[in-house]
């Protein structure tokens, strides 16, 4: 039996979706600043790695900046 | 409390195993779109085979997709860019991890993976760490000299992941090691089998020191069978006083089964994770029932650098009957990784398994932990000689022994051996992964 119910499941779900958006959000306002480029990229990994343990489906890491 | 949860994810472990299949094909479909569309090594292969996305409608169509192996994957790296060929799905400037295979048979293939790959590797060995036990209070010794290997860099960046201290035991002799361990009063430790053993004999005989009185509480091993053959892992938990737990991974693939505390006899598939399919070793067939044994063929949902879909390992698995105590839906394999194979050879016409000859040689208190094996051809027949030692305080009892392991390899391998008895301490002894069975028939 699943140990977490529908609902419960929907709004953890929903909770990463808000991580990613940000962490999206700082990467793209990130590309003059280094620093906080390659750590929100580095947040995002961590962002899929909890969408995996959710059962959602992977994403396309960001493109790289100067692509 | 997390702490408290028996499971790193309680969402997929014990999730119902129709859903669990629903899920895979999803991801399946996901990572063959992938594939398809960013890989020109991939794109062929489909291509060839009249796929493309959307063709992959059932678990059945997912055995319409061609298999890979490790010829095609080096055959693939001949492509540019270099040094990943076809198969890579990123620009390079997102691969942040090189690592290669052993190179044993034949040329390395090199493994690409991006940092969400990288966070994949560590991810997937948290499942492993915590269904064995592994929490923040652990203090976990890694006896390893980490390289171009991927072989536990994932165990030490997953134990971090669930608050362990880790200690990278690096560049340091075995000596160093075991005096390093007592001293720092680590309670768990990750290396190969063998390496284990060789641990704890060092302990013993060279430092005088009684492992089983040390700290270490759990042991987890991969990169040899061993821990999943009964009578390596007694040897080894008697020797260290510790709960020994087998793993199972590869470069190409990732970290894709673990024992868990019950130790059910078995591995669990990470099934969230992956798609393991079992192909009947002469005819191919898909084997879904447990009790046969066949050659793994298998999936990473969510590898993306260099994606592995549907990799003929070449392990030999076979689904356990019944489900683990434990609680958790994902099937066991049992006995683990049963051999290779490539592995299994015949010899006087008799299919020979070298792991069949270790767990007789490890089943006998009188021999020391090291073997070799050598089959030669110096005529028409096969000779097959199998070196051991005897430890030094069974000496009398020599002759007794050898009639009782001459007797139990007839009966567990259906072969006669010519036994030859070495001086205690003078077979080589590995700190990676052992070659002990030689097989000198073949052409060089």
């Amino acid at each position: 039996m699943d140990a977490m119910n529908q609902p419960e499941m929907q709004q953890l779900r929903e909770q990463v979706q808000r991580l990613r958006d940000q962490a999206e959000a700082l990467a793209g306002q990130a590309a003059g600043f280094p620093a906080l480029d390659r750590n929100a990229r580095r947040l995002l990994a961590c962002v899929s790695m909890m969408e995996m343990d959710l059962g959602l489906l992977f994403k396309p890491p960001l493109p790289d900046p100067e692509a | 409390m997390a702490l408290h949860c028996p499971y790193w994810n309680p969402f997929l472990e014990t999730m119902d195993p129709e859903r669990l299949r629903e899920l895979q094909l999803t991801k399946f479909r996901a990572i063959f779109s992938w594939a398809y569309e960013r890989s020109p090594f991939y794109r062929r292969l489909y291509r060839n085979a009249g796929l493309a996305p959307g063709d992959i409608k059932t678990l059945e169509d997912v055995r319409r997709v061609p298999k890979t192996d490790k010829a095609l994957l080096k055959q693939a790296q001949q492509e540019e860019p270099f040094p990943y060929g076809g198969l890579l799905c990123l620009p390079l400037t997102q691969v942040a991890e090189f690592r290669q295979t052993s190179g044993t048979t034949g040329k390395p293939v090199y493994q690409a993976d991006s940092w969400p790959d990288w966070e994949w590797w560590s991810e997937a060995w948290c499942y492993i760490l915590w269904a064995q036990g592994y929490r923040p209070t652990d203090r976990v010794f890694i006896p390893f000299g980490y390289n171009i290997f991927v072989a536990f860099w994932a165990g030490h960046y997953a134990a971090e992941k669930l608050g362990c201290e880790v200690v990278p035991g690096g560049v340091l002799d075995t000596a160093s090691r075991v005096l390093k361990i007592a001293e720092l009063k680590a309670t768990a430790m990750m290396g190969t089998p063998t390496y284990m053993l060789n641990m704890a004999d060092v302990a013993q005989n060279r430092l005088g020191l009684d492992p089983a009185a040390m700290s270490i509480n759990k042991i987890t091993c991969a990169g040899e069978p061993g821990a999943s053959i009964p009578s390596t892992k007694r040897r080894i938990e008697e020797a260290w006083g510790a709960k020994l737990y087998d793993h199972a991974g590869a470069t190409e693939i990732g970290a894709w089964s673990y024992e868990c505390t019950a130790q059910p006899g078995g591995l669990h598939v990470n099934e969230g994770l992956f798609l393991v399919e079992i192909d009947d070793l002469v005819t191919g067939e898909s084997i879904t029932e447990p009790g046969r044994r066949g050659r793994m063929v298998i999936t990473a949902f969510d590898r993306l650098a260099q994606p592995c879909l549907r990799f003929d390992s070449k392990d030999i698995i076979e689904w356990a009957a019944e489900p683990c105590p434990c609680g958790r839906t994902y099937r066991l394999i049992q006995g683990g990784v049963l051999g290779r194979a490539d592995d299994i050879t015949k010899v006087k016409g008799v299919l020979l398994s070298p792991t069949a000859i270790e767990e007789v040689v490890r089943g006998f208190a009188e021999l020391s932990d090291e073997y070799e094996v050598v089959v030669e051809r110096p005529g028409d027949t096969d000779n097959i000689t199998l070196k051991v030692e005897l430890l030094p305080e069974a000496e009398g009892a020599k002759d007794a022994v050898l009639a009782r392991l001459k007797d139990a390899l007839r009966i567990n391998t259906n072969l006669g051996y010519a036994i030859e008895v070495h001086p205690y301490g003078s077979l080589t002894r590995y700190e990676v992964k052992a070659r002990r069975f030689k097989d000198l028939r073949k052409p060089h």
